[in-house]
């Protein structure tokens, strides 16, 4: 019975502890098609897109950043959105229904337009 | 007395001749390509000698003729026997020392005494010796030797710009009934027709191919925009005018330009050249701009004040171009005033029902354009000098045209005029003096603003931000397209100060929102900061909105007309 008590009390006082403590980051499942080797970096899931496709912007740091598109010949910025992005991958998604059927470039950086990565894509 | 008589004499009678030889062609000129011509051959005489046998060379361009027949006629001499030869490819060497009309010295020297120089290869050239020879009667001159009929050709190509040498005397001998020897000869000159004929004399031959002509687009919106812009070649007709079908239609090309095929126009024609803009080009929609309206509303001012304006040209005046008069009549009523400025800002604020007499995507292109010497400069002809006629020739093969629309009125999609006196006098000193000028500053290169445009995810709405940098703007414009698919637009919210006047035009079916403001006075300036937000709700939850929202075109104008050119960064 002595047993059983303690026990009791043990079970008791751990579920007191508070949640947090035990909280572990959720780590981002990553595609393969859209793992970064580098430490930072931009990727997209297909450069060939028709609606919209997946990309991992990978970030050195919790913040504010800008995904920028642009031209694919003048190097005309075109969009531009501001995005505030956790340390390492993060999976998002661009939109190219209100672009051009062209090619364009997607540029990653810093709040401040410190350029962190780019790739290009064309809109079929 | 009779000594010095004959001394006086003595040269005519050294330089006299025998005979000549005369060819020229029958029928009425001018002739034209594919006419058939005849060359006749006679003799003239000069002191009665009488001819028993002759025998003489010419040639023709056969780049130029194409020989159908010969034909002897000799009415008078119907028993001669009679001969011709033909060669191609040579082209006779006039002898140096003697004169081209001294033609029984060129045979002789030229050509019996030459050896293989009298006549070199030349592939332009064909050569036929006529020999007559008559033993009871002698030739009668004045009399048509022989007939050759030839088939105009088209010179285009051929490297020669005219028909004024088509055929040529080359040389001749002739005698009497009592010796063929070359000692024998007769002295023999060139007839009144000359030595060649021209079939250019009594007007140019017509219907020549004008070869490949250039049409040259001259405007601003080509850069972007030249396969959308459409041509149509008539007939000229009258002064200014085209009559019939399309001679040619098409689009121009990626350099602006329209280049003929060598058979379509033909030289020394008049053609009338329309230009035209595809109706469904939707960058229409975007040639008249804040700073479009900016300008029309300062005409619309200077008219109702009735004070000078600061382009010049006469008291109720603001433009520095007189063409800008027809590009800024929106209404068609004949004059500028406030009903047109009006048209115009609604035009920007998205407005329905206005005037159809100005450029816009509802509208289609309402052209204005003409040959660049003239554009601009009115003539009792040329309605604000749109000259639409061009004439190909040999000298000239391209042409300039300029192109501009209704509603430009700061030439961002037209052609800006460059002709004498297209530019008030006023104007153009003002711009020497660095004077005010609305039209002035707004065509000078635009001055560079940085801008911040982005979206952004908030509280599950898109919402798109425009932070102004740039102070004493007095109008500003900015066109933005989005995926309508995902984004419906809930709101346009404005910071730009309490007095400025602002709109958004929203084209649901293009997804394009148009937003933007204007103080038509320029009395005071759009607030800087966080001056526009658009909201948008989404139909499916999103993580980002990359790409969701694009900048299409973007323009600002300050209180002085200046051009803003926005640097989104």
């Amino acid at each position: 019975m002595k047993k059983f008590i303690t026990l009791l009390v043990i079970l008791t006082l751990t579920s007191c502890v508070r949640d947090e403590e035990f909280i572990i980051d959720p780590i981002t499942e990553v595609p393969e098609a859209l793992v970064i080797d580098d430490l930072v970096g931009i990727k997209l899931e297909s450069n060939i897109v028709t609606e919209r496709v997946a990309m991992n912007v990978k970030l050195p740091e919790d913040g504010v950043y800008r995904i920028k598109i642009r031209h694919g010949m003048n190097n005309e910025l075109i969009s531009q959105e501001k995005v505030t992005g956790r340390e390492g991958d993060n999976i998002l998604k661009v939109y190219v229904s209100a672009l051009d059927k062209s090619s364009f470039m997607l540029e990653l950086t810093n709040e401040f337009h410190v350029v962190i990565g780019r790739t290009a894509f064309t809109v079929n | 007395m009779r000594k010095f008589l004959l001394l006086l004499c003595l040269p005519l009678l050294t330089f006299g001749q025998d005979l000549k030889l005369d060819h020229s062609y029958t029928g009425n000129a001018p002739f034209e390509v594919g006419e058939e011509i005849i060359i006749k051959f006679n003799t003239l005489s000069d002191d009665n000698k009488d001819v028993y046998f002759m025998m003489f060379d010419y040639q023709y361009n056969n780049k130029l003729l194409e020989k159908v027949s010969h034909e002897f006629k000799l009415p008078d001499n119907q028993s001669a026997s009679k001969s011709l030869n033909h060669w191609d490819g040579y082209k006779f060497n006039v002898k140096d020392g003697y004169d081209e009309t001294d033609l029984d010295n060129q045979f002789f020297y030229g050509w019996q005494n030459a050896g293989n120089s009298s006549y070199p290869q030349n592939a332009d050239w064909s050569v036929e010796r006529i020999i007559v020879q008559e033993s009871g009667t002698a030739i009668s001159h004045n009399e048509t030797i022989i007939e050759v009929k030839f088939k105009v050709k088209d010179r285009q190509g051929t490297g020669y710009d005219n028909y004024e040498e088509v055929t040529r005397l080359n040389w001749m001998k002739a005698t009497d009934n009592t010796s063929t020897a070359n000692s024998n000869r007769y002295d023999v000159a060139v007839g009144p027709g000359g030595i060649k004929v021209n079939l250019d004399n009594q007007g140019d031959v017509t219907g020549v191919d004008a070869g490949s002509v250039t049409l040259k687009l001259n405007t601003e919106a080509k850069t972007d925009h030249a396969t959308t812009f459409k041509y149509n070649i008539y007939a000229a007709d009258g002064v200014n005018g085209k009559t019939g079908d399309a001679i040619k239609s098409g689009n121009f090309d990626a350099n602006g330009e329209v280049i003929t095929d060598a058979s379509d126009l033909t030289i020394g024609e008049e053609y009338y050249f329309e230009i035209l803009v595809d109706d469904n080009s939707e960058w229409l929609d975007d040639v008249l701009t804040v700073t479009d309206v900016y300008i029309i509303f300062q005409q619309a001012i200077a008219a109702a004040n009735g004070s000078d304006g600061p382009g010049g040209g006469g008291d109720t005046n603001s433009f520095d171009y007189p063409i800008q008069y027809l590009l800024g009549e929106l209404t068609n009523s004949g004059t500028i005033d406030f009903d047109d400025s009006y048209q115009a800002l609604g035009h920007v604020q998205g407005v329905d029902g206005l005037s159809e007499w100005f450029t816009n995507n509802t509208n289609g292109a309402k052209n204005v354009w003409g040959r660049v010497e003239q554009l601009g400069v009115s003539t009792d002809d040329y309605y604000f000098g749109q000259k639409f006629i061009f004439k190909p020739t040999d000298a000239t093969k391209t042409f300039n045209f300029g192109h501009a629309l209704i509603g430009d009125v700061d030439f961002s999609h037209g052609y800006t005029p460059t002709a004498e006196g297209s530019q008030y006098e006023e104007a153009q000193q003002a711009q020497n003096q660095a004077r005010y000028s609305v039209t002035f500053n707004a065509m000078q290169t635009p001055i560079e603003a940085n801008l911040d445009i982005t979206s952004e995810l908030v509280e599950g709405k898109v919402e798109l931000t425009i932070n102004l940098a740039e102070e004493g703007l007095a109008g500003a414009q900015f066109n933005v397209k989005y995926d309508n698919t995902i984004l419906d637009l809930e709101n346009a919210i404005f910071d730009t100060g309490n007095e400025m006047t602002n709109f958004a035009n929203h084209r649901e079916q293009q997804a394009i929102i148009s937003i933007g403001s204007l103080d038509q006075d320029g009395d005071i300036a759009i607030k800087t900061g966080n001056s526009y937000k658009l909201i948008f709700n989404p139909n499916e939850t999103l993580s980002n909105t990359s790409g969701l929202i694009t900048f299409s075109f973007t323009e600002g104008v300050k209180q002085d007309g200046t051009k803003v050119k926005f640097n989104i960064q």
